[in-house]
């Protein structure tokens, strides 16, 4: 399988402080990828880094892909900024209706109820629903999510999940998740990584998971790692 | 008459637009600091014997370069005030060496009433510059108040933006402390586009009522200025400030 991006013995820093350290993966084109791992673990800065936004210090990352869309964890609205939902769309993706997964991602966000709304008037859910159609509705080569169900109920939750097979079998993008949530682990995963500022473990979800939960090479290596 | 008329009118379409895109940006106090910091164009001016306006262009873009590299160590709004703090500490110490007072009360309140029509010329070109340049970044500057980090995915150069966004925002503040002085900036930069946040839709609309707020607030406050024999800059800034109420309690009894 064509690799899409690859993290070559990366490391990055805040100042004096290494977040993370000698970071090796690959993301295979069409593929799914998770990224868990404890509070301050590095996964923001791996996001980061993958995204562009920053540049390592050390190591390389190779990117076969241009067109990368993002989707944040929170958006912090200014509440000076007049916005209603469509216009965030057009704005964010100006081309969203000619989408091929236009009409499914419409109806996951339930757009039509919140079209004409104003961002800051919305529900948590709704916001996060409508940062998650947005980065959707670019189709990327790349799609980054972080913590995409965080704020969606259960019926959110698995309409998104059905959404993820879709962007998959319909765009052939690659995706990337930050999450907690396990269950996206296991159900929508192809790889995931275990990160706490160094690679713990990777592999299939069952494989990774299990091995997390046991909290034997999870933790522990980091243990091994900082002493 | 006319000419002033003209020129409040110009600058009111000038600054209110700005006054949005600073409250997106949350540069809220930026206005205060940089007119704080131009009363230093007055000891400028003195020492290089520069027109005054040469002089707060300068000031200008040192606040604006100074707070666009200090703003990635602290909070924004923090900067600016430490900035301004600086500059007006240093011109207070300098201007209790030499008595030159002149320059600063025509900085508070301008030179509304000796202009000429060059200088509205001078706006009015100023004007098209910043409409023709708005036309064209509008959506990148929208973009960017929405989050940063999907406007540089986009591959959009937040960094040089935001930089000449505070520059254009500093010289066009200048030149209206030039104008209309201190005291009324505020009036036609902030009231008007807060006002405007309580009733617009979109980006756009809230600059479309931004221009309007402003623009019924200068002719009006002229107009009371002529009737009441009242002085032009307070009165400006009663209008827009009745203007502001009056849409708030709009917004609070029939929206």
């Amino acid at each position: 399988m064509k690799h899409q991006i690859s993290f070559n013995n990366v490391s990055h820093s805040y100042g004096k402080h290494l977040v993370i350290d000698q970071v090796s993966f690959t993301l295979d084109a069409g593929t799914i990828t998770t990224l868990i791992g404890p509070n301050g673990a590095g996964k923001t800065t791996i996001a980061k880094l993958l995204l562009g936004i920053e540049n390592p210090i050390y190591g390389e990352i190779s990117r076969s892909t241009t067109r990368i869309s993002y989707a944040p964890q929170q958006i912090s609205i200014n509440h000076d900024l007049p916005m209603t939902a469509k216009s965030f769309l057009e704005y964010i993706a100006p081309e969203y209706s000619t989408s091929p997964l236009s009409m499914d991602v419409l109806e996951f966000m339930h757009f039509h109820s919140i079209q004409d709304k104003q961002i800051n008037t919305l529900s948590g859910g709704q916001r996060q629903g409508l940062v998650l159609a947005s980065a959707i509705l670019q189709s990327p080569e790349l799609l980054v999510l972080d913590e995409p169900t965080q704020a969606l109920d259960i019926n959110g939750q698995q309409e998104f999940y059905k959404l993820l097979d879709k962007i998959r079998s319909s765009l052939g993008s690659t995706i990337f998740i930050i999450s907690h949530d396990l269950f996206t682990v296991m159900q929508n995963s192809d790889q995931v990584l275990c990160l706490n500022n160094h690679i713990c473990c990777k592999g299939t979800p069952t494989h990774t998971v299990i091995k997390g939960i046991d909290g034997v090479s999870f933790y522990s290596h980091h243990h091994d790692h900082k002493h | 008459m006319t000419l002033i008329l003209l020129t409040i009118i110009s600058i009111s379409i000038l600054l209110a637009p700005m006054g949005c895109i600073m409250l997106w940006h949350r540069y809220n106090y930026f206005h205060d600091g940089l007119v704080h910091a131009c009363l230093f164009s007055g000891i400028f001016s003195y020492f290089f014997n520069l027109p005054q306006i040469f002089s707060m262009m300068i000031v200008a873009i040192i606040f604006t370069t100074l707070v666009f590299i200090l703003k990635f160590y602290s909070n924004k709004n923090a900067i600016v005030s430490l900035i301004s703090t600086t500059f007006l500490a240093i011109t207070m110490i300098l201007a209790s060496k030499f008595n030159e007072r002149t320059l600063f009360d025509a900085m508070l309140f301008g030179d509304i009433f000796t202009i000429e029509w060059h200088s509205l010329c001078l706006v009015l070109s100023i004007l098209v510059i910043i409409w023709a340049l708005l036309w064209k970044y509008l959506d990148q500057i929208v973009i960017m108040s929405i989050d940063p980090s999907i406007a540089k995915i986009a591959n959009h150069p937040v960094h040089l933006i935001e930089f000449f966004i505070l520059l254009i925002l500093a010289l066009v503040i200048a030149v209206s402390i030039k104008l209309i002085g201190a005291f009324l900036i505020g009036s036609l930069l902030i009231i008007p586009a807060i006002g405007a946040r309580l009733i617009a839709k979109s980006p756009r609309e809230m600059i479309t009522w931004s221009v309007i707020i402003g623009i019924i607030a200068g002719i009006c406050g002229f107009n009371l200025s002529l009737i009441y024999d009242w002085p032009l800059s307070p009165s400006i800034s009663i209008m827009s400030v009745a203007i502001y109420i009056t849409l708030t309690l709009k917004q609070k009894f029939y929206a």
